[in-house]
């Protein structure tokens, strides 16, 4: 679903160019969960944003579905940002207008008959569980709250990959938890690919088949989740799993 | 006493008059140019360095103009386009291109208090320039826009009146006529006294109704 091929990316600053990704390859296949995992600066953003095509990587190759990202034209963009649905670590909602409308706007963009985009967004608002909230505006819920609406807006134009930047990281344990079974309900019920990037290892291990260990813009190891928890091979995979 | 109630009646509506006007044609002008100065800007949607570079100088050459001296530089143009450069048709003239560039700067103002963060992820929703000038921009700055809106009006009542020495009608106009050179000072006190109360209202009405389109 998601192909990563030897993918570099170097930004400047003041001592120069740096690479904030250096030759990254990796797979996530369709319906997995893959977590990304790293200490601040290691790169996990900026991967999101090369996806999201917010960033062009300096070189390697990244395919998303179909989607060969170095090929497209503005409309095939178009698509493929329909193709995809991010949730942002700050929710980035409208704050000038309802939830239920928040839900609709990718709808909206995508020119979506109004009887359709009611039908989904109820929909949408059924499964985060906001049903009540629909014509609240976002000043007036909580973080958790906010969060689901977040999901369901990133889900409204029913994409194959599901982004989320550190998605519980402004939130509370047990309402952690509640966006943990969402994601996990979203992952059975649509089978959509989601790329988890968290410094919450328990959200990690509980969600993600796979996982992978950024360290400076270079993968440290990646593999099945069990296996990396269990035994890191990695210095940086033992530092952050907390073993030796 | 009717007279001078006439008399101000009429001042206060022409005053209005030259406000409204004005406030409408500087926001039609303004709103496009504001949102043209923040999507080319080095950090905008649409950067593009020189047309940024030259609307920029020249926006800031008209507003560094005090209003006296741009209504004297106007006179000929405002004989052009409006056929006269006395009274309240001639003074919506200047008083719009004076405010042209001010509407201009804080309609940029009010539209860059939206975070980036918030515009790139519309950009990754799939939200097209157009698309998010109207459906994120303009919406989510509203309550600010019409602060501007208020604090625009506010500074044309005092251009206006300031334009009634050069015989442009309005308040100003019968305080400097009546009040000053006739040493009417009665007249010369009431007419502040409706400034301050149109200020008031203007400043009173637009929070108002800047606070009820706000959901933050
Ligand atoms: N636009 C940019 N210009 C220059 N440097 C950048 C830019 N964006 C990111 N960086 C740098 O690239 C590196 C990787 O950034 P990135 O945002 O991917 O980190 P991260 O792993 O997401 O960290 P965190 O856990 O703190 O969110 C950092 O050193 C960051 O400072
Ligand atoms: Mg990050």
């Amino acid at each position: 679903m998601i192909r990563f091929n030897q993918v570099s990316k170097q930004y400047r600053n003041d001592d120069g160019v740096f690479y904030a990704l250096h030759d990254v390859t990796f797979q996530v296949e369709e319906g997995e969960i893959f977590g990304i995992i790293g200490m601040s600066g290691a790169g996990k953003t900026t991967i999101l944003k090369i996806i999201t095509g917010l960033e062009v990587p300096d070189s390697g190759s990244v395919m998303i579905g179909k989607y060969h990202l170095s090929t497209l034209c503005s409309k095939q963009w178009m698509e493929y940002r329909k193709s995809i649905g991010v949730i942002h670590q700050g929710y980035h909602l409208l704050m000038q207008r309802t939830v239920f409308q928040n839900i609709a706007f990718p709808l909206e963009i995508n020119h979506v008959s109004k009887e359709e985009t009611q039908r989904r967004v109820m929909e949408l608002l059924e499964i985060v569980g906001l049903v009540e909230k629909a014509h609240q505006y976002p000043a007036t819920l909580s973080g958790g709250q906010k969060q689901r609406v977040a999901i369901a807006r990133a889900l409204a134009t029913n994409p194959k990959v599901l982004l989320c930047d550190e998605p519980t990281s402004a939130l509370d344990l047990v309402t952690s938890k509640g966006i943990v079974s969402l994601l996990q309900l979203i992952r059975d019920r649509f089978g959509v690919s989601i790329v988890l990037i968290s410094h919450e290892l328990g959200i990690i291990r509980s969600l993600a088949s796979q996982v992978m260990i950024l360290d400076q813009g270079k993968i440290c190891e990646v593999g099945k989740t069990s296996d990396v928890f269990s035994n890191p091979i990695s210095l940086v995979g033992k530092h952050l799993l907390g073993r030796g | 006493m009717g007279g001078i109630e006439s008399i101000l009646l009429k001042g206060t509506i022409d005053t209005l008059i030259m406000v409204v006007i004005s406030l409408v044609i500087s926001y039609l002008a303004g709103v496009p140019l504001g949102v043209l100065l923040l999507i080319s800007k080095p950090s905008g949607l649409h950067s593009r360095k020189v047309l940024y570079q030259v609307l920029s100088r020249v926006i800031n050459i008209l507003r560094s103009l005090p209003f006296i001296i741009l209504l004297t530089i106007l006179i000929p143009f405002t004989r052009f386009i409006v056929g006269t450069s006395i009274g309240i048709v001639g003074m919506i003239v200047p008083l719009s291109i004076a405010a042209i560039p001010f509407v201009a700067r804080m309609v940029e103002q009010s539209l860059s208090e939206v975070e980036p963060e918030l515009i790139s992820s519309m950009k990754v929703i799939g939200a097209s320039t157009y698309q998010i000038i109207y459906k994120v921009y303009l919406p989510e700055a509203l309550p600010s826009l019409i602060r501007g809106v208020g604090i625009t009006a506010i500074a044309l009542i005092g251009y206006s009146a300031m334009a009634g020495a050069t015989g442009g009608g309005g308040l100003g106009d019968i305080a400097i006529r009546y009040g000053y050179y006739n040493y009417r000072m009665d007249i010369m006190i009431y007419t502040v006294i409706i400034l301050i109360i149109l200020v008031e209202l203007i400043q009173g009405i637009t929070n108002y109704v800047s606070k009820k389109t706000n959901h933050i």
